[in-house]
């Protein structure tokens, strides 16, 4: 097709061209064949008899009719002949061919794309007859430096080995390669394509210049949009992720989605970070709860397979490592009365317990827990030290620690000790009082049948410099703690076992380990006695895929784990020891993609974009267009029997017109929801139907998933009740009235707004005047809501009290089990939304006989409720799914019925008396 | 678009919508007719509709004359106070009355079912709101009405309109030629488009004219059928025998279409003045009213 040369077509199937020779027969086909005549019913024909003359006219097909078929048949030809617009082959070299494939991590992104470029070389160089030698940068697993084969095969064999090629999980070892080539000889003469990684640098530019001595060298590197991402850092601050993304070429913008999975790959939660142009990293924060944190098995960035994009979490992530003290004396014959036995199973869900005696323990733990002992004064200093490096010791208090108190204590102890409740004392055991706000355990509920009998009590006058955390009812120390150089002493002022109160017996003491434990630093430093060495048990491909590892992987020599970077020799991926697996990843490392060093190419050399030279492919352009013309003659035709002839004539043109002008729906659709409603046309439009509502926050993501949540609830509303609620409503707390509904939804997340006055006084006449009010922070974290400051205008409000307390009329106090909104619809014990297990809030007299006209709560309730549109809960429930979902729609179905009934649900409990009265 | 809607007769339910409508229709052009000021202005005489004096004793309102009682006559019927002046007894007669009867005829057939794209609703539709209205107005002045060619009897009534409604909904085959046989004066009304119906006509006025009864044709037509606004190649088929004719160039056709169109309708109008009869040619794309005045003003001065 040298002809078409000059509009830079080819066509890659051009003997169906042949099939333009059929026009003219189409043209002559329908010129005479001529188009059916208009059929008309018609009372007069009596008169058309009359004057009659039997001339029929003959009648043809119109020119622009026969047009527009043949130039519907000449798409349908054009475009079967494949065109591509554009198209450059590359440039054929006349001599032999050595194809360089670089195959480290960076090239997993596009390999499809370098694998069609290395098979278009090949085939060009097979047209022409010459031979093929392959150089692969990589070598195979388990195999430390590249093999280097430089013969040349022909093409079928060069392409069997290319098809086998795969990309590597690890960093281009270039010195390696360099020596290795430095070592064989490099043929001569030869047509020399080098497929690059885009990475440049020093030993490169030696490689380039070896490979360019003699032969022409062509390299295709990738184009800017496909340079590769990767995740250079993973961390975990307190109860967030922070990650950090990077790409080798930072032109352009770009947004890239991390995804977070479990063991099973299911999604746990999603977070985009966004590139600017010039930007080579990318930071990205997200909160997780500890929980959710522990499921975690693999990060990856969406649409970037590669070793350097998936983040494999080992064991050592998700467990904190706790060593407990051995006790001297055999505990395995009444576990039930040993205190190492409650400790043991309070820890076991969130951490990694070991048992020891404390000199093997201060190598690599988190937190020791000693239970009831006194220690020596060398395990004291021991101790003391490591307490000051950092570390985290809880103490349990106990007969022997009573008995002979020693000095690692946050105060002093009185020996003895306290007894209540018993045979010989006054006093009953004594409850736990709630705990302060200042506490780390400030949130958790007290349970009233946790009652202490017994106590280590703490010398009244050594508190000074300790923290308290828990006390007792009458006020006694229970948890005392002191900081100490960088970490922390905490004492438990009653044993582990039941002898000394009901604690370990309740919830509350899991909890209260798991908060305790959570304070400990993380210890990252290896145990130095990991002997045997880490032997791999699942390793990562150039993918980013876990499978089994090849026979003969060394594995991790002792010692050398913090050292070791993923290479031939230790591919990343999960790795087994005696202290559990470990993961070893590319991707994390901070110098795994820091931009690209630059390229110094010979000047002989020639570069290229992969994967950006195919030219544009028409066949899709022409075959729409026959199906546009394909409508259009229907159209025409339909409207020639209808119209008079003149009219039809224009016909064709009015239609392409008409196709032309009409907007696409998408942009009709959007300019829709642009227009913004008037005031009048919003009033209306919220009077007219019940909506839930919800007050619209900066972030659009919130919105969406609380308009998700709605809709679902109102679906479910309408399934379930004879609430039938139109579709939600986004509400700006600004402008618009908020009067017409019953309910107002206000997913809040910090850093929460201040509120001017107007909008307070809108919330308050609003509460005031029968509305609710749902307050929910979404983000499963236990409410504090005690001690909220109205504070100054300016200054946005520092915690969720404060911002509460803008415009909370009324103090706000938990849930009580009989409230009305535990009954109004279905029967709950338990409001799960995103989050299961949180305390609800509302006012304190609603608890009473009071409408309560506000509810706060942290479980993200409708992120709970919002469902795809393929029923999929929107976001993963935690910690239960479906099950819980289902609470949380029955949660929302008693919200609203809340709402719009207050406590009617409440004169059921004069039920029994009414019936019994009426002689039931 | 060009095509005929069918009206639909058969379906059960759909001729009660269709004829309350029509009726309604009709009520509001008959109110029309009565209110609008009139062409020429020159009032409609009241006298001359209701009832007519048939100068003869008869049923009446009137005071007609005093007879000597003879015996067949009941004594409820002496009038006392004129017997007490003399020595006879007499009874009151009063005038016989009778209302004139307007025989109406509305051609359904189906070409009369046909409408174009130029017209809002079908010849059969408009030429029964015509109908309906002239015999509401002739109802209102106390006039009776009749279907003509339906054998049945004619009423002062509003029965009169069911009549009509019923013999319209289920027969399309009623024959002008038909006229009442009856005594009295009378007026006979023809609704329709008369297509091949010449013979026909002059028949029925020849007839009408030895009864010395007068009359009025309406011709009601499609206004596709008056201007032909066909082009291009064209199949027509009669919408009463179903004969086709296959036209190359309709457009060619259409001077000579209309020149035919305009001879006859004079030759229609002569037909009329034959027989003293008036005639008026109606566009269903027109206004109803001016042919419905035309009708009454010519059918009040015979």
């Amino acid at each position: 097709m040298e002809w078409l040369s000059p509009i830079l077509t080819s066509f890659q199937a051009p003997w169906v061209l042949a099939g333009l020779l059929a026009l003219p027969a189409l043209w002559w086909l329908l010129r005479h064949q001529p188009p059916r005549p208009q059929h008309v019913d018609f009372p007069a024909t009596w008169i058309i008899a009359r004057i009659q003359d039997r001339e029929d006219t003959p009648t043809t097909t119109p020119w622009w009719l026969l047009a527009l078929r043949a130039l519907l048949l000449a798409c349908v030809i054009f475009g079967l002949a494949r065109p591509l617009l554009n198209h450059r082959p590359a440039a054929a070299g006349d001599g032999p061919l050595l194809l360089v494939m670089d195959n480290d991590w960076t090239t997993a992104a596009h390999w499809q794309d370098r694998m069609q470029t290395a098979q278009a070389l090949i085939d060009q160089a097979e047209q022409r007859g010459a031979g093929v030698a392959l150089l692969v940068s990589e070598p195979p697993v388990g195999q430390e430096a590249p093999r280097i084969d430089l013969s040349f095969l022909n093409s079928e064999a060069a392409r069997e080995r290319l098809s086998i090629l795969e990309p590597r999980p690890w960093t281009a070892q270039r010195a390696a390669l360099l020596k290795a080539l430095q070592q064989a000889r490099v043929p001569q003469g030869a047509d020399v394509h080098w497929l690059w990684n885009g990475v440049g640098g020093q030993e490169t530019e030696e490689i380039a210049r070896l490979l360019a001595k003699g032969n022409r060298l062509t390299a295709h590197g990738p184009a800017p949009a496909d340079t590769p991402y990767a995740i250079s850092s993973l961390e975990e601050h307190g109860d967030a992720l922070a990650a950090s993304l990077s790409r080798l070429d930072p032109t352009g913008e770009a947004q890239v989605t991390l995804r977070f999975s479990d063991a099973q790959g299911n999604g746990i939660a999603r977070s985009v970070a966004h590139f600017a142009d010039g930007a080579a990293t990318a930071d990205l924060q997200m909160r997780l709860p500890a929980e959710t944190m522990g499921k975690l098995a693999r990060a990856e960035i969406v649409g970037q397979a590669s070793a350097a994009a998936s983040y494999a979490f080992g064991d050592d992530w998700r467990r904190r490592r706790v060593g407990l003290v051995s006790l001297d004396e055999d505990t395995d014959a009444l576990p039930l009365t040993s205190p190492i036995y409650y400790i043991k199973r309070a820890l076991a869900p969130m951490t990694q317990v070991e048992t020891g005696p404390i000199d093997d323990l201060t190598d690599g733990m988190d937190a020791i827990i000693v239970p009831d002992q006194s220690l020596t004064p060398g395990a004291i200093m021991t101790l003391t030290e490591w307490i000051e490096k950092g570390g985290l010791v809880l103490r349990f208090a106990g007969d022997r620690l009573a008995g002979r108190p020693d000095q690692l204590t946050p105060t002093d102890l009185r020996p003895g000790g306290r007894e209540m409740g018993a045979a010989m004392t006054w006093d009953k055991p004594v409850p736990l009082g709630a705990f302060d706000d200042k506490s780390p355990f400030a949130g958790l509920a007290v349970p009233e049948d946790v009652k202490v009998s017994r106590q280590v009590l703490a010398d009244p006058n050594s508190l000074d410099g300790a923290e308290i955390w828990a006390q007792l009812e009458d006020g006694t120390p229970l948890v005392t703690a002191r900081r100490m150089g960088d970490g922390l002493l905490v004492m438990l002022h009653v044993g582990a076992d039941p002898k000394y109160s009901t604690l370990p017996y309740s919830g509350l003491f899991v909890e209260m380990l798991e908060r305790v434990v959570k304070l400990s630093g993380r210890h990252h430093a290896a145990p130095a006695d990991i002997d045997a060495g880490m032997a791999a048990r699942r390793v990562m491909d150039g993918f980013g895929r876990l499978g089994e590892p090849p026979a003969g992987l060394p594995g991790i020599p002792a010692g050398q784990w913090d050292s070791s970077v993923p290479s031939p020799l230790a591919p990343p991926g999960l790795y087994e020891g005696p202290q559990g697996s470990r993961a070893l990843n590319l991707a994390g490392r901070r110098d795994i993609a820091g931009g690209p060093a630059g390229m110094a190419w010979p000047p002989s050399a020639r570069v290229e974009a992969i994967g950006h030279d195919t030219g544009v492919n028409l066949l899709p352009w022409l075959i729409a267009a026959a199906l546009l013309l394909f409508a259009l003659d229907l159209i025409v035709s339909f409207m020639r029997r209808l119209l008079p002839r003149r009219a039809a004539a224009a016909a064709p043109l009015a239609v392409l017109a008409l196709v032309c002008l009409t907007p696409r729906e998408s942009d009709a659709q959007s300019a829709i929801q642009q227009q913004p409603l008037t005031p009048e046309e919003y009033a209306i439009e919220a009077a007219g139907e019940l909506h839930l509502a919800y007050v619209a926050t900066g972030d659009p993501g919130t919105n969406r998933l609380t308009e998700r949540g709605l809709q679902t609830l109102s679906n479910m509303l309408s399934l379930r009740t004879s609430v039938e609620p139109a579709r939600p409503m986004a509400v700006d707390l600004e402008q618009d009235d908020i009067a017409f509904f019953p309910v107002l939804y206000w997913a809040v997340t910090p850093p929460y707004p201040r509120l001017s006055a107007p909008v307070i006084e809108k919330l308050q006449r609003y509460m005031r005047t029968g509305g609710l009010l749902v307050v929910d922070t979404g983000d499963g974290a236990p409410l504090r809501l005690s001690g909220g400051v109205a504070g100054p205008a300016g200054a946005p409000p520092a915690t969720l009290a404060d911002f509460v307390a803008q415009f909370a009329t009324q103090p706000l106090s938990p849930m009580a089990r009989d409230h009305v909104l535990t009954k109004s619809f279905y029967l709950l014990q338990d409001f799960p939304g995103r989050w299961a297990g949180q305390t609800v809030y509302v006012s304190a007299d609603s608890n009473e006989d009071a409408v309560s006209p506000i509810i706060v709560t942290s479980s993200g309730w409708a992120a709970g409720w919002a469902m795809s549109n393929d029923n999929k809960p929107l976001v993963p429930l935690v910690p239960d799914g479906p099950r819980q979902q289902e609470y949380a729609w029955r949660t929302g179905i008693n919200m609203v019925m809340y709402a719009l009934t207050g406590t009617y649900k409440s004169d059921q409990v004069h039920l029994p008396a009414l019936l019994e009265r009426l002689g039931q | 678009m060009a095509e005929p809607r069918k009206a639909e007769h058969s379906t059960p339910w759909r001729p009660v919508t269709r004829w309350a409508v029509l009726r309604s229709r009709a009520q509001i052009l008959a109110q029309a007719l009565s209110r609008a000021p009139r062409a020429q202005e020159r009032p409609l005489s009241t006298g001359m509709f209701g009832n007519h004096g048939r100068r003869r004793s008869g049923m009446g309102e009137v005071f007609w004359q005093f007879r000597r009682y003879q015996q067949p006559d009941a004594a409820a019927m002496i009038d006392w106070r004129a017997s007490a002046k003399s020595d006879h007894l007499f009874i009151r007669q009063r005038e016989e009355e009778t209302a004139q009867t307007y025989w109406i005829w509305c051609d359904q057939s189906a070409s009369m079912q046909f409408q174009s794209h130029l017209a809002e609703e079908s010849k059969a539709d408009r030429a029964l709101v015509l109908t309906l209205a002239t015999a509401l107005f002739f109802l209102e002045r106390g006039e009776r009405v009749g279907l003509l060619g339906s054998g049945r009897k004619s009423f002062s009534t509003r029965a009169a309109l069911d009549q009509i409604e019923d013999v319209l909904r289920t027969r399309t085959d009623v024959d002008f030629t038909n006229l009442p046989i009856g005594h009295g004066s009378g007026r006979i009304i023809l609704i329709g488009d008369f297509h091949e119906q010449d013979e026909k006509l002059v028949h029925a006025v020849r007839l009408a004219q030895r009864r010395r009864l007068s009359g009025f044709l309406l011709q009601v037509l499609d206004p596709a059928e008056i201007d032909f606004p066909y082009d291009g190649h064209v199949q027509f088929t009669d919408t009463e025998t179903r004969g086709q004719e296959d036209v190359g160039r309709a457009e060619a056709l259409r001077a000579r279409y209309i020149e035919e169109m305009d001879h006859w309708r004079d030759k229609l109008s002569a037909i009329a003045r034959s027989g003293g009869w008036g005639y008026v040619r109606h566009s269903t794309g027109r206004e109803p009213l001016p042919p419905l005045r035309a009708l009454t003003d010519f059918v009040a001065t015979r």
